[in-house]
């Protein structure tokens, strides 16, 4: 389902037009997003749980020139599911 | 910081905030992947059934294959979390000798310390996650052995294989390198002997006993006039200086072949406005001397000097093959 299919089917379970949903929808990830960046987790509760981890700066090796590169330490925004999503999708 | 928000105080809409992630829970199943602009992208991968160990009776068990939500962030979210992080790039490592450049057999990288470029990513990993990368780093292998635990043996082909890399381009490349250094010491002594006459005093000691075979021939007249030891060069004066440049303000070729330098005559400080062809002027004359003080001082840009800068002044004289 993209983008498009997941709008249209929030509008007709909540009532609403297309265009409102996807305005909603968007408040909804800009306030997930400002929660995230202020390094708190997300939990949505039966659905899991998002969060901000740190992956620390690393040397990787480029395979076929043999370079050695450094790169960076990064923020990255990890999902884990609840156990009733694991268990709905096993 | 660090705090468990639900998603019910995220907008004043909870209804529509539970529906939302209801519907993906949902759709999930059907579709097998639900895209949310801005968020990122859920989808249920299928893991294959494996072998594993029972760890507290210590069988082999099977794994029964299954599902897993996975979550990939949107570009706009990745950018929007990493953004404190985001002044960083990836930097190419210079300094590394060839033999460590080359990429290196797994064994060989767990030896060494060099771990594959997954392994070493961060200390939060999950243990599924090592075991996905390790599966990925070695695929014929069914159980990895840790590296802190159990060393893995060099085998007789990994250790031929290295002896023959330490004696490939590197070791031939070293060789050559020596060679050429040698040759071209050989060559500055050939070209450019010893000036200090140490060598013409032993040359001169050595005439002396044989002078009465040497100098009867007019070679030797030569050689033993070349053996008189040389004069050290005679530092020019302020007015030898000025005389051997042309006073002319249109000309403006710098001097750089004529003299060489013999010493160092004063230490000035540099004031605001002073230029080097100013203290050329000042100390030697003329402008056209500034590239010697340049040079004297190993000023790495020289039309941008600083104030306070100390400024050696150099003692300057004709070079040998110059006419007095």
């Amino acid at each position: 389902m993209n983008n498009k299919e997941f709008i249209a089917a929030l509008a007709e379970r909540t009532g609403c037009t297309s265009r409102e949903a996807n305005s909603r929808v968007r408040t909804l990830v800009k306030a997930m997003a400002g929660q995230l960046t202020q390094g708190n987790q997300v939990v949505v509760p039966s659905f899991g749980t998002f969060e901000v981890k740190k992956k620390n700066e690393r040397i990787s090796v480029h395979p076929v020139t043999g370079q050695r590169m450094l790169v960076p330490p990064k923020l990255v925004l990890n999902f884990r599911p609840a156990t009733t999503l694991k268990e709905q999708n096993k | 910081m660090n705090e468990k928000i639900p998603s019910s105080a995220l907008t004043p809409d909870n209804a529509f905030t539970a529906e939302c992630f209801k519907l993906i829970a949902e759709v999930l199943p059907r579709d097998k992947y639900v895209k949310v602009k801005g968020l990122g992208t859920f989808k249920l991968i299928m893991v294959e059934p494996r072998e594993s160990v029972d760890v507290n009776t210590g069988e082999r068990i099977l794994i029964r294959g299954h599902q897993k939500v996975t979550f990939t962030p949107d570009t706009s979210m990745r950018d929007i979390i990493n953004e404190p992080f985001s002044c960083f790039e990836t930097t190419p490592i210079y300094g590394s000798t060839s033999a460590d450049a080359t990429p290196l057999a797994p064994e060989a990288a767990w030896e060494n310390g060099l771990m594959p470029d997954t392994l070493l990513d961060d200390d939060q990993a999950t243990p599924d996650t090592i075991a996905d990368i390790t599966e990925a780093t070695r695929p014929g292998d069914t159980a990895v052995p840790h590296p802190t635990s159990q060393p893995p043996v060099s085998d007789p082909s990994a250790t031929a294989a290295s002896f023959h890399r330490f004696f490939g381009w590197s070791f031939w490349g070293v060789l050559m390198l020596v060679i050429m250094a040698c040759g071209i010491c050989y060559m500055f002594n050939v070209i450019w002997p010893d000036t200090t006459g140490t060598r013409y005093t032993q040359l001169d000691e050595s005439l002396e006993s044989e002078s009465d075979t040497i100098a009867t021939t007019p070679d030797a007249i030569t050689l033993l006039h070349r053996a008189t030891p040389i004069a050290p060069p005679q530092p020019l004066t302020r007015d030898q200086l000025a005389s051997l440049c042309p006073d002319d303000p249109r000309v403006t070729e710098a001097d750089t072949t004529r003299l060489r330098i013999v010493g160092t005559i004063d230490t000035h400080t540099l004031i605001y406005g002073e230029t080097l062809a100013a203290l050329s002027l000042r100390y030697y004359g003329r402008r056209c001397y500034w590239p010697y003080i340049v040079a004297h001082n190993n000023l790495p840009q020289a039309h941008h000097t600083f104030v306070g800068t100390a400024i050696r002044l150099p003692q300057l004289a004709l070079r040998d093959n110059q006419p007095q």
